[in-house]
């Protein structure tokens, strides 16, 4: 050990009072101590200090240990299991195995994607849209809104002559549910 | 003396023990450690509440062992579990209204100490120590204490006392001068 200027001395000196220091430094220390007045006063100070503190007060430890939480095994078990054994190759089947799930996969989202595509081309757009308005022979408008048997003959005329002109309707007879729409008389 | 023999365990394969379920790991952790942690309490002010606080200590160092990585020592560990706890039951008394100041709670200790210790310090210079030491700031007294008593490097110290190794260095200096002072006054 090598030789300890006096401030490093003094430092130890309560550990020495304490009784921690290990055998070689304690040693060192005091050596030291022997030689210097001054350092064996403060040694004789601290450790008159340290009796003088060192009563521990009256305790259960029985108490104490019966309060314990019981050692959790089971976590630390987890913590140092090791994971089961594979027979050899079973790592290399289970790689090949879920490359093979993933190329399915790939392939089913592939299909579904474009089916829906192709769905959502072929459907009409079912947006609102304005409603259509008729003009009727005595110049009223007729808009979507009232039952077709509530309509007077000439009105019927009349739209039927108007929707024919429409471009967006097919020129073939309507389909049997738009006998159900409702049309709306406006002003 | 706080280390342990030769031949026996150390804290930390004791530790280990007792997560492997050996219970009477925790017997011998208890005993080891009971004395010095438990003066611990009592040197902050604590005596009357020592056990119940000791207790609380191993109940919460046990309870959370897997937060022990071991780069403190055990001991060290629990000083500063019992010292939060000490500060937490002081906070909770402070509130109720109920408490003196931790300057205030020294000097009981220095009045009343002796009922409670059974005599065991009756000497009259003991006294006189124990009365120099606790003219001492609190945070002076619970670094000295921690040094001299207890044989904590000021690294422990500033680990459990929450303070730096400079500061607690600068603490024990200081409360040796002051209780010299004292002493030749």
């Amino acid at each position: 050990m090598r030789d300890l200027d006096e401030g490093e001395v003094r430092d130890l000196l309560p550990l020495l009072a304490a009784g921690v220091l290990p055998p070689v430094e304690a040693a060192a220390t005091r050596a030291r101590v022997v030689a210097d007045a001054a350092l064996g006063e403060e040694l004789a100070l601290l450790t008159a200090l340290r009796d003088a503190h060192a009563a521990v007060p009256v305790l259960d430890t029985a108490r104490i240990v019966a309060a314990l939480p019981s050692p959790r095994v089971g976590v630390s078990r987890i913590a140092v299991t090791r994971p089961p054994a594979f027979a050899p190759g079973h790592a290399a089947r289970l790689h090949r195995a879920a490359r093979m799930a993933a190329a399915v996969a790939a392939v089913a989202i592939a299909g579904v994607s474009a089916w829906i595509g192709r769905t959502m081309a072929t459907m009409p757009d079912a947006r609102p849209t304005a409603p259509a308005t008729v003009a009727s022979d005595a110049g009223a408008t007729l808009r979507l809104g009232l039952p077709l048997e509530e309509l007077t003959d000439e009105q019927l005329t009349a739209l039927e002559a108007e929707i024919r002109t429409l471009d967006a309707l097919p020129p073939e007879a309507p389909e049997p549910g738009a006998a159900h729409d409702v049309l709306e008389m406006g002003a | 003396m706080t280390l342990p023999p030769a031949d026996e365990p150390e804290d930390r394969e004791l530790v280990a023990r007792w997560q492997k379920g050996d219970e009477r790991a925790a017997s011998r952790l208890v005993e080891r450690h009971a004395g010095s942690v438990g003066r611990f309490v009592a040197s902050l002010g604590e005596r009357e509440a020592a056990q119940e606080l000791l207790q609380d200590t191993f109940v919460r160092a046990f309870g959370a062992l897997e937060t022990w990585r071991g780069e403190s020592s055990f001991r060290s560990w629990l000083f500063t579990i019992a010292r939060r706890l000490v500060l937490d039951r002081r906070r909770s008394v402070r509130r109720a209204r109920e408490t003196t100041s931790l300057d205030d709670d020294g000097a009981m200790d220095v009045a009343g100490g002796d009922d409670v210790l059974g005599g065991v310090i009756a000497a009259e210079s003991a006294v006189r120590l124990r009365a120099a030491v606790a003219t001492l700031t609190p945070t002076q007294r619970e670094v000295f204490l921690l040094r001299v008593v207890e044989g904590l490097s000021y690294r422990e110290i500033a680990g459990v006392a929450a303070t730096t190794e400079g500061a607690a260095r600068v603490h024990y200096h200081n409360a040796l001068r002051a209780v010299r002072d004292h002493l030749d006054a």
